[in-house]
C-alpha cells in the first residue's frame, strides 16, 4: 500500500467507491488483505484456496456495498462477511485453526523471539482446539488481528461475555505456559 | 508471590487491550517477577500480530481485475425510501382539493381546471414509478426467481 493509500480512511475510500471510483476500492483490499487470508487458512489450510476465498469475500463485500448500513466500521462489517462464509464452507475445508508461523521477514528472528512465538501459536492452538468450531475464530480475531471484542462480536454474534472468557482462559494459559519455560 | 500479584496477574489475563491501568503500571514497575511475566506475555502476543509469508499476497490486481464484471457499487436508494417518497408525493396529492387555492382555482374556472391538474398529477406519478420500477428491475427479477423457486 502506498503512503497516499494509507491516509485514505475507510469513510473516504467507500465514499469514493460510492461515487463511482472503482479503483479505491483496492485500498481497501490491500488494508484487509491480510485478515481475510489469515482467516480463509485458518478454514482451508491451503494457499490457493484461502485466495479463492478472500478473492470472494471481497468481491460479496464489493456487491454489498451500496447496501452497507454502517452501523459497524467496514472493518468489521468485512469480517462478518467472511466469518458467514469460513462457516458456511468449514463442512468441506474441516476444522478451523490458526495459521502456522512462516514469516519472510526482513531480519531472522531471535532464539528468543522464535521460542516465544512458538509457544504463543501453541497455546493459541490448544485453547482453539478446546472449543467449539465457530467461537475457535473469536481468539484467531482477537490474537492475530488485535480486534476489539465488541467488534468480534458484530462479526461473529457471539456474545462478548463468551469471547471475553475464552480469551481470558488463553491469556492465562499463555502466561503459565510461557512461566513453566522460565522455571 | 504475593497475593497482590496475584491480583496483578488476574487483572493482567483480563485486559481487553495491552494498556496497562495505572494501578497495574505502579505494581509492575515495583515487581520484578511480574515486570518480566508482563514482557514475556506481552512480547508473545505482539509476536503473533507478525503477518505470516502466505498473507503477503497481494490481492488488488485480482480482485479489480474481476470489479468490471460485478453490479456497480454505486449509491442508490434503498427500496424502502423509493416507496415512502411514493406515498408522501400519493398522500401530499390527495391533499391538493383541500387547499386554499384549489377552492380559488375552483371559483374562478368551475372545474374545467380539474381534468388537466389531474393529468398532470397522473403525469408525475406515472414518471415517478417508471424510474421506480426501471431502477429496481433486477431486484424484481430476483424476487421473482425466489418467489418462483419457493412455490416449485
Amino acid at each position: 500500500m502506498s503512503r497516499r493509500d494509507a491516509d485514505v480512511g475507510d469513510e473516504e475510500a467507500l465514499e469514493r467507491i460510492l461515487a463511482g471510483d472503482v479503483d479505491a476500492f483496492s485500498i481497501l483490499v490491500r488494508r484487509y488483505q491480510a485478515r481475510i487470508l489469515r482467516l480463509g487458512y485458518g478454514f482451508f489450510k491451503d494457499a490457493d484456496e484461502a485466495q479463492d476465498f478472500a478473492q470472494d469475500v471481497f468481491l460479496k463485500a464489493y456487491a454489498g456495498l451500496a447496501g452497507f448500513g454502517r452501523r459497524s466500521s467496514f472493518s468489521t462489517w468485512l469480517t462478518r462477511i467472511a466469518y458467514n462464509a469460513g462457516i458456511n464452507a468449514r463442512r468441506k475445508a474441516g476444522r478451523y485453526e490458526p495459521l502456522d508461523y512462516d514469516p519472510v521477514d526482513d531480519r531472522l528472528p531471535s532464539p528468543e523471539e522464535e521460542h516465544l512465538r512458538s509457544e504463543a501459536l501453541l497455546t493459541l492452538r490448544a485453547a482453539m482446539a478446546a472449543l467449539p468450531e465457530r467461537q475457535a475464530v473469536c481468539l484467531d480475531l482477537y490474537f492475530r488481528d488485535g480486534m476489539k471484542y465488541a467488534d468480534i462480536r458484530a462479526a461473529t454474534g457471539i456474545p462478548v461475555n463468551t469471547i471475553k472468557s475464552h480469551v481470558f482462559r488463553a491469556k492465562r494459559d499463555l502466561r503459565l505456559a510461557l512461566d513453566v519455560e522460565e522455571a | 508471590m504475593t497475593m497482590e500479584c496475584d491480583l496483578f496477574l488476574a487483572r493482567l489475563d483480563s485486559l481487553e487491550t495491552g494498556r496497562l491501568p495505572s494501578d497495574l503500571e505502579e505494581h509492575a514497575a515495583g515487581c520484578v517477577s511480574c515486570a518480566r511475566t508482563l514482557a514475556r506475555v506481552e512480547g508473545a502476543r505482539r509476536l503473533l500480530d507478525v503477518s505470516p509469508a502466505a498473507c503477503l499476497v497481494d490481492l488488488a490486481p485480482r480482485v479489480g481485475a474481476l470489479l468490471p464484471f460485478m453490479p456497480s457499487a454505486r449509491r442508490r436508494v434503498q427500496m424502502r425510501d423509493w416507496l415512502l417518497a411514493g406515498a408522501l408525493i400519493l398522500g401530499s396529492m390527495a391533499f391538493v382539493p383541500f387547499l386554499a387555492d384549489f377552492s380559488t382555482l375552483r371559483a374562478a374556472y368551475g372545474n374545467r381546471f380539474v381534468v388537466p391538474l389531474g393529468l398532470v398529477l397522473g403525469m408525475a406519478v406515472t414518471a415517478y414509478g417508471a424510474v421506480f420500477i426501471a431502477g429496481h428491475l433486477d431486484e424484481f427479477s430476483k424476487r421473482w426467481h425466489v418467489g418462483g423457486a419457493v412455490h416449485r
